[in-house]
């Protein structure tokens, strides 16, 4: 999972060819389309967008369905007792509950738009790395800070998750086995709080090195990438598409059309 | 504890996304320069120990950890937060992109206040009853926010949000026991760690 962070499985050549800024920014409008949309005319028109952005990420089949079954699994989980809580036409009974049709098409909404953002995430952020995303931010005005506390963040959660297999395998070595036990918590509590105590010393030694090395908050060299009036273009096209897709839901406001 | 895009309503998402900001820059003020990579280790020390699962009943959970990041960076909690949660969104696909804001607030916020809390308290009460309170006392926070998240989102989520917050319970007593044992092994290995990150600056 942490391997995720550092070295994005797939490489840029093949996915979309704007640039990162960019992709963040079609990330979030698409994000925020979707979820204000409540037509879905819009919504299926978003999913095709999705496909499309997909087929042009190099994302596997595999990889794909993997993570949206994950999150699907933990969405069923908020919207399952929606059903039973929207009055309506009922249409079947559990238990003496009754479902209603638009609780329904309430929690398929959801659902739908859950997948959509994440299908959209996905796609776009296709190749992207951590440290790049850090960058990519700074260019979008994020505060510097912010983008260097994530991306020293990053440096370091690899290095800790090395630091913890070196832990737990000292415990196993001794032969511990996880139990619903107090003893199991009280192991797990003071491997996390070595993982800690641990963390602390490294981090002043780090500190104290950057220092030495005349770090004052911020790192001497950027590189800048310009922008082609290309990607400009890509750009510009993407974010009309989004919003005209949108557009499409501002109809069901002017001309109410029942959802069926 | 991740709520999804698409589920919550449009002036909660646009509440948190305000309050996270708000809670973020405040968070970045308090941290000097020179600071960030000493806060950058402990931010992914905690990143770390929250994807690791622990045994509970049939099945296993994460720790949250927001009572002991409140206890150790403060204020740090929220830039700390976001940072975990837009790393999550953006590589794991967990939660969403609008409801960051939201997620990020419910976590970060009783982070906060038990770090408010508590940390005066920290040499007056016995580790043990200091980690306990400090863990369940921020989960079940974060458990009442996601509820009433969810139940400010309309009536179709009343019932949800009973079953997040009766859900959350064992979790919050298994966090408090947990991050007990935590700070009495770090009052004996390494007490100065207690003082955080912000005080001994």
């Amino acid at each position: 999972m942490i391997d995720a962070l550092l070295a994005p499985k797939i490489t840029g050549e093949k996915s979309i060819p704007l640039p990162v800024k960019f992709r963040l920014l079609l990330i979030v409008s698409i994000a925020l389309a979707t979820v204000l949309s409540t037509s879905w005319l819009t919504l299926w028109l978003f999913v095709s967008l999705d496909i499309y952005l997909w087929f042009r990420s190099g994302l596997t089949v595999r990889q794909t369905v993997k993570r949206l079954l994950a999150m699907d699994c933990l969405i069923l989980f908020t919207v399952a007792l929606i059903p039973f809580s929207v009055s309506g036409e009922p249409v079947f009974s559990l238990l003496s509950f009754s479902a209603t049709k638009p609780g329904i098409l309430m929690a398929m909404m959801i659902l739908l738009k859950a997948n959509i953002v994440l299908l959209a995430v996905m796609s776009l952020s296709a190749g992207i790395d951590a440290l790049t995303l850090g960058k990519a931010l700074v260019e979008l005005g994020v505060s510097r800070r912010f983008a260097l506390l994530m991306q020293f963040t990053v440096r370091y959660i690899e290095v800790l998750f090395l630091e913890f297999h070196r832990l737990r395998q000292a415990m196993k070595a001794r032969g511990f086995k996880a139990k619903n036990t107090m003893h199991t918590w009280r192991s797990y509590g003071f491997l996390f709080g070595m993982l800690l105590v641990r963390s602390f010393d490294r981090a002043d030694r780090i500190s104290q090195a950057m220092k030495c090395r005349g770090f004052r908050g911020h790192f001497l060299s950027h590189e800048k990438r310009l922008v082609t009036a290309r990607e400009y273009a890509h750009f510009v096209a993407y974010l009309s598409l989004v919003c005209l897709i949108f557009c499409t839901s501002f109809g069901t406001f002017m001309f109410p059309v029942p959802i069926t | 504890m991740h709520i999804a895009d698409g589920v919550l309503g449009t002036p909660v998402l646009m509440a948190g996304i305000a309050m996270t900001l708000a809670g973020t820059v405040l968070g970045l003020r308090k941290l000097d320069d020179d600071k960030i990579p000493f806060a950058a280790v402990l931010s992914a020390c905690f990143f770390v120990a929250s994807l690791i699962h622990v045994p509970l009943g049939p099945s296993s959970v994460h720790l949250i950890f927001n009572g002991l990041i409140g206890l150790i960076l403060g204020w740090l909690a929220f830039p700390v937060m976001l940072i975990a949660l837009v790393l999550q969104a953006i590589f794991f696909g967990f939660g969403g992109v609008v409801v960051l804001g939201v997620n990020c607030l419910n976590i970060a916020l009783p982070a906060v206040m038990v770090g408010a809390l508590l940390r005066p308290l920290r040499h007056r009460i016995p580790a043990r009853i200091l980690g306990f309170l400090a863990g369940s006392g921020a989960v079940l926070l974060t458990g009442i926010m996601v509820s009433l998240s969810l139940y400010l989102s309309g009536e179709a989520f009343s019932s949800t949000a009973r079953v997040v917050f009766w859900g959350n319970l064992p979790l919050s007593v298994l966090e408090g026991v947990i991050s007990g044992f935590i700070i009495v092994l770090i009052s004996k290995v390494k007490p100065e760690v207690l003082n955080g990150v912000q005080s001994n600056a």
